[in-house]
């Protein structure tokens, strides 16, 4: 069964573009616009992997990162952090992320990120 | 009024010194020899001595000694000759205030002169302020120039030095009494803020009947330390200045604090300069953040293109392309945006046919719209004519607000029979009016609120919140105005007014509330 994985971003065009990648991998992939949404999916859903954006205007991602991290039940599932800034926020914790992608990003790099992060590699 | 002046010199040089300097309205008196030199000093008590190396006074270096000593408010100008010039120079040790080498031009007598005149008035004002002689007064008794003279005339260099750099110091500084009454301030203090001794610093600084919270001369009256703080001064001339301020604590001998004094650093240059850079820094992140976003956009569709071409997919290689295509004109735009925030413009305005100008703004309008399948409509009013504008600033302006539309309609999620846009251009007497309709995805209230705003953008990444800023910007250096009506999920209505004449603008209109069913297809 394909690996899911649950993107976490705002911006329809990148999600999108995530999705083409992870597709493309042979991964099945859901897509939440904000925390919230991204929370509730994680619980439903119990995704893989997660990539999330740290930049979202309503609901930065920051907030999603550290309530998903107090969620005995899904603290485990790797995040990929996603970020256009060149130092992400300091609330993130690099050692607890499975790994730090800054945009734009290569296609083929942020491929073997996941599919690392997903103990494929 | 001339100084008596004593010479003591062999005659004929005596007789030629005295017609020069009664020339110059002094006295002389004339000394043969050191006896009658010294007699004659005690009798008249003369301002200056001209004593010659060759006079018949036995030992010439001796005589300055004992002048000095007896007689120390005469000054000594001691005459040598060339071959024995070491000679003047033990007299300056012995006490001459001066020495020339003969034979001694009138130009260099006179400026002895006056040097010897001027430390004579010096030496007065020291003996006076160590209280050797009464303001004014002559010495009734002559005080020996001992170690106290020697203490006051240090004491009187320290105050000018300190007067000095109290009003030469490139800081304003005043001086505070308990009451926060000004009792002092220097020369450039007063030159921006006037003379305000007798007022006090909250009056006079921040048009304050009573006194400020936290006070920092209050508080350096109370701890003894020295604060630091910012403010902003207003100058009599209305200018205002940001400036550092030090207080540091005056004590009196006792070691009680009686005054504060407070220095401000002029440090308005500085924040000009800060405040530039942090905006330029604002601008960098902004552009920056949204330049990510737009190339990160701008990948994905290069992606959908390659993957479609691989995998000989043409559906997705035209959604890809179709991608690239509007992420490359809103880098386009972004980049003209850049390129025209970063310029400062005056207007350059020009007479322009409307229905013309109007016609240009619609081309590229509708090029946007129809290029994703959205319609367009422009709808003209009859004899618009001529009106004055700056068509070259004006024309990205309009286009920015319909570009502005076409995005609305492509961002729009819901799924609509029509996405269209009308671009209407009429007149009201002297009001040009545009009005830009679409029926995209519409604003909340916060968008609304903000969508003028420097570096706001509803566009996520995709966005950098220039381009409306700068139609906006546009719109009212031409004297008009923007208002906007907008309902999520059903459109927005963008009414912009500009005036003929600048300063005749009534006051906007809002235009009425937009409902769908309103929008006039």
């Amino acid at each position: 069964m394909a690996k899911k994985i649950l993107i976490i971003e705002d911006e329809k065009h990148v999600a999108e573009y995530l999705e083409d990648i992870f597709q493309d991998q042979g991964y099945e992939t859901l897509v939440a616009t904000g925390s919230e949404q991204g929370l509730a999916m994680a619980a439903q859903h119990r995704p893989d992997l997660i990539t999330l954006d740290l930049q979202m205007p309503e609901e930065h991602g920051t907030r999603f990162y550290q309530r998903f991290r107090k969620d005995e039940a899904l603290k485990s599932i790797p995040i990929v952090v996603i970020s256009g800034q060149y130092s992400p926020h300091r609330a993130i914790n690099p050692d607890k992320v499975a790994a730090i992608v800054a945009k734009p990003f290569e296609p083929a790099e942020l491929a073997a990120i996941v599919s690392k992060a997903l103990g494929e590699a | 009024m001339g100084d008596k002046i004593l010479l003591i010199a062999p005659r004929e040089l005596g007789r030629e010194l005295a017609a020069q300097l009664s020339g110059w309205g002094h006295i002389s008196l004339f000394a043969a020899d050191a006896e009658e030199a010294l007699d004659l000093a005690f009798r008249h008590k003369p301002a200056i001595s001209i004593l010659d190396d060759g006079s018949d006074t036995g030992e010439a270096l001796e005589l300055v000694r004992r002048f000095k000593a007896e007689h120390p408010w005469t000054e000594t100008i001691f005459l040598a000759d060339l071959a024995e010039i070491e000679r003047g120079a033990r007299a300056l040790e012995f006490g001459a205030s001066d020495y020339l080498i003969k034979p001694v031009s009138p130009h260099r007598l006179g400026v002895a002169l006056r040097r010897a005149q001027d430390r004579l008035v010096v030496r007065k004002k020291l003996a006076y302020l160590s209280g050797h002689i009464p303001n004014g007064g002559l010495p009734a008794a002559l005080p020996p120039l001992g170690e106290e003279t020697t203490r006051a005339a240090r004491l009187y260099d320290t105050l000018q030095q300190y007067q000095q750099l109290f009003d030469e110091v490139p800081c304003y500084i005043s001086v505070l009494d308990h009451n926060f009454t000004i009792t002092a301030t220097n020369r450039r203090f007063k030159e921006e803020f006037g003379e305000l001794v007798g007022k006090t610093c909250h009056d006079v600084y921040q048009g304050r009947c009573e006194g400020c919270p936290d006070c920092p001369v209050a508080d350096t009256f109370v701890d003894g330390q020295s604060h630091q703080y910012e403010q902003v001064l207003r100058a009599q001339d209305g200018r205002r200045f940001n400036v550092l301020t030090w207080t540091a604590p005056l004590r009196d001998a006792q070691g009680e604090i009686n005054q504060v004094m407070v220095m401000s650093t002029d440090i308005t240059q500085i924040r000009k300069l800060q405040d530039h850079l942090s905006s330029l820094g604002m601008v960098i992140s902004s552009i920056s953040h949204g330049v990510k976003g737009l190339l990160t956009a701008l990948d994905g569709g290069m992606y959908k293109v390659r993957a479609g071409l691989e995998r000989g997919d043409m559906d997705r290689v035209s959604k890809g392309w179709e991608l690239v295509e509007r992420m490359t004109e809103r880098i386009r735009r972004t980049v003209l945006d850049i390129l025209y925030y970063a310029k400062e413009r005056e207007l350059d305005t020009e007479q322009v046919e409307v229905a013309e100008f109007a016609k240009g703004v619609a081309v590229a309008g509708e090029y946007a719209a129809k290029k994703h399948g959205l319609d367009f409509k422009l709808v003209l009013a009859p004899d618009l004519g001529r009106f004055e504008v700056d068509p070259n600033a004006l024309n990205p302006a309009m286009i920015n607000i319909l570009e502005n539309a076409v995005d609305a309609c492509l961002d729009d999620d819901e799924e609509k029979p029509h996405r269209r846009i009308l671009f209407q251009v009429s007149r009201e007497d002297d009001v040009l009016v545009f009005d830009i309709v679409d029926n995209g995805k519409g604003m909340d209230h916060e968008t609304l609120e903000n969508m003028f705003t420097l570096f706001f953008t509803s566009k996520g990444s995709a966005g950098t919140g220039l381009g409306l800023f700068i139609a906006n910007d546009t719109v009212q250096q031409h004297g008009g105005s923007i208002t906007v009506d907008s309902e999520p999920g059903e459109g927005s209505h963008f009414h912009v007014r500009i005036p003929e004449h600048p300063m005749a603008m009534p006051w906007e209109r809002a235009p009425g509330p937009l409902k769908s069913k309103n929008l006039p297809f």
